[in-house]
Order: structure tokens, then sequence, then C-alpha cells
């Protein structure tokens, strides 16, 4: 509370300056009291005036320093300073621009990498217990290789034997082309092993998750399609399930329709987004998803 | 004689305080004198510090002050404890004589050693 009543105080009398002459008034009181003190002592009036200030120890400082303490003085100085930095940057332009331009980049740059990193990052994955989801890579120390994506015929033997997984699953993305209605088109598409929806726990929104044996050669090519395609491409035609369309020059039987919240492979997305044709705007999830092609050769 | 003390920051106040409840309204040069009396001239006051110290107190509302004339007839500000003043002092009263207490009981120890 002290603190806040001379806070306030200090405020009030930046703006008033109300008791300089009071105080100086005061200061001289004193003085003249100091110096009959001293000529009471037996000093002479001159001497005794002398020894008095010497005492009181300067006024002007005195009062300066009291200005300070009751006002605040940054009220008084950061203006002053404000104005003389506009009137130095005005004075040298050319190096202005350079800073502000500088600045900008730097700001945007690190603003961008921010929205990256957070994306892929910080923020949550969109699936259930996401904490207990891990993306498992492929190292191949020999070669010196790293973080390589796994092969098929490896991701077989690690679903067979590795214990430490409630799941695995195994995607791929890549270019589809659609060759459905007038054009051909190119998308982005994700090719999966079957389980991939039973590891992340989630349901397509119309139609069903892939089987388990629809990923093995000579089996029937299927595909689940993306909220966004299904809404733009098929007209949210509900009977699009058990519908052929082409991809690559091979007939998939579509099997479901993902709900529009479901985002796949969430870090990915964005950045292949950009690159391919218009028929995918920014946010929408991954366009269509297929199985099959994991023939091994 | 012993050296003149310099004045520590913070009793000042302190003294001041004491000083104006147990005199009444004084204005400065006269809380000046009675410090250096009351220390028996064992302390200095440079007694320009002193209005620094007068001016926070006021601000914190510790002292009021009203204008008057002096003794020898001139314009003197003086001040007075207002019922907050008051309070602090008593609160400061107690953690100097805690502290008075505690060093005192330091200096009372006779160790083997000495």
């Amino acid at each position: 509370v002290k603190r806040i009543r001379r806070f306030l105080h200090r405020l009030v009398a930046s703006f008033t300056h109300a008791d300089r002459e009071d105080f100086a008034a005061e200061l001289e009181t004193h003085l003249a009291l100091l110096t009959e003190d001293n000529i009471r002592r037996g000093l002479n009036p001159a001497a005794a005036r002398r020894e008095a200030m010497l005492r009181l120890g300067g006024t002007s400082s005195i009062v300066e320093n009291r200005r300070d303490q009751r006002t605040l003085p940054l009220l008084d100085t950061v203006p002053r300073d404000l104005r003389l930095a506009a009137r130095r940057l005005g004075r040298e332009r050319r190096l202005v621009v350079v800073c502000v331009l500088t600045l900008a980049v730097a700001i945007g740059a690190s603003t961008t990498i921010f929205s990256a990193v957070n994306a892929a990052l910080i923020r949550p994955l969109p699936y259930v217990d996401a904490d207990r989801l891990v993306q498992v890579w492929e190292t191949k120390p020999q070669a010196e290789r790293w973080g390589d994506w796994a092969s098929y015929p490896d991701f077989d033997d690690w679903s067979r034997e590795a214990r430490a997984f409630e799941g695995l699953a195994l995607f791929r993305y890549g270019r589809l082309r659609m060759t459905y209605g007038e054009y051909p088109e190119m998308l982005v598409g994700v090719r999966v092993s079957p389980n991939l929806f039973s590891v992340l726990l989630v349901d397509p929104m119309l139609g069903r998750r892939f089987l388990a044996d629809e990923g093995r050669p000579g089996q029937t090519d299927v595909v689940i399609l993306s909220y966004g395609l299904w809404q733009r491409q098929f007209g949210s035609d509900p009977a699009i399930i058990g519908r052929s369309i082409p991809l690559d020059g091979r007939n998939h039987v579509v099997v479901g329709v993902m709900p529009p919240a479901f985002d796949f492979p969430t870090n990915l997305q964005r950045r292949r987004n950009r690159r391919t044709s218009e028929s995918l705007s920014f946010r929408t999830p991954i366009a269509a998803v297929t199985t099959t092609v994991w023939s091994v050769d | 004689m012993r050296e003149k003390r310099e004045v520590w920051e913070g009793t000042l106040a302190l003294m001041v305080l004491q000083t104006l409840d147990v005199l009444g309204p004084q204005h400065g040069y006269g809380i000046a004198k009675r410090i250096e009396q009351i220390s028996a001239d064992m302390l200095a006051i440079n007694h320009g510090t002193l209005y620094p110290v007068l001016s926070k107190l006021e601000q914190e509302g510790a002292i009021a002050c009203e204008w008057g004339v002096s003794e020898n007839n001139r314009r003197a500000k003086f001040y007075r404890v207002t019922a907050a003043g008051r309070k602090e002092l008593e609160r400061e009263r107690r953690h100097w004589e805690r502290t008075g207490d505690i060093i005192a009981k330091f200096f009372a120890l006779k160790g083997a050693a000495s």
C-alpha cells in the first residue's frame, strides 16, 4: 500500500510541479536557522552562512534530487529520448530501411519456423492416446544412413517380432494420378498397411476400415477417400462406397470416406499440399488412401 | 572522542518519525537539530539528506505537513506524524528491539576460545 501510495503521489507530482518554490522556501528557512545558530555560537555572519551551507550540503543538488524523488523521472526522460531517436532516424533513411527490412525478414522467418515446429513438434497429434504413438525409422549404420523409411519386408519382420508395440502400421506418402471425370488429376496419397486405422484408432465416417488381407497381392485394390476429396470430386455422394475409381491406371474400390477432422500424416500434409494441384485446399486431409501396392518385387 | 558516525539508510526515517512523535510538529531544521542532540552529537547529519527522507515519508502518508511560522519569523513547513505513521513507528520499534535483543544475546556469549 505504501508503495502504491507513493507511486500515485509521484505520478501526480510529475504533472503539477507545484511545490518547487515552496521547497526552495523551506530550504531557505533551514539555511537561515542554521546560520543564526552559528552566529549564536560566535561566528561572524559570512562564516556562519558558509558553515550553514556546508552543513546543508548544496541546495541546488538537494532540489534536483528531490525532484527526481518526488516525480517519476521516466515520464520526463522517455518522451525526450524518443523524440531524439526519431530525429536521428530521420537523418539516416537508408540505414533505417535496412534495419526495418532485416527485422521484417527475421520476424517473418522465426514466425514461419515456429508455426512449422508448433504443428510438427509442440501440438499433440490429433489422435487418441497421442502420447503413446511413435514413429519408427530404419537406421543402417554401415551405410551411415539414419531415419530411413522402413521397407515392406522389414516392416513385416517388425510386425511379427517386435514386442514393444501394441500395433505397427506402415505408411508411405506419394502422388496418385486419378483419371476420373474430365481431366486426370494429381493427388497426394498415402499408401498404408491395412491396419493403419486400427493403430490410430480412427474410423471412416462412411464405409469401413481396410480389412487385414486387403494388402496382399492378388486382392482387389481398395481406397479410402479424404472428406475433402469426396466432397469436391464426388459431390458428397454417399453412394460412392463400392464404386470403382481409377488411380494410377488401376481400378480401386472405394471402401470408406474419412471424417473432415482426419488429418494424416499431419506434419507432411501442409508442405505437400502446396505443391500439388489446386485440388487440395490448404487444410484438407491427405486425399486418397490405398493399399496393395506393397507388392514385394 | 569517537568519530561521528554516518547515518545509515532507513534508520533516519525512523529517527524522524520518533522525533516528531515525541516533540509534536517540527520543521526540518528542528528535526535535524533534535536528532543530533539526542544522539549526543555522535551522529552527524548532513541536513540535506533529511529532506529526501521527509519527502518520502510524506508521500507514503506517514507524516503530513502544513505551513507555519518559524521562531525567526520565516515561513516554514511543519511536519507531524499521522496515524499511519504512528503505526509504522510502532512496527519499526518492535523490529529494532527484537534485532537488538538477538544481537545482544550474541555479544553475551563468552566462548571458550576467548
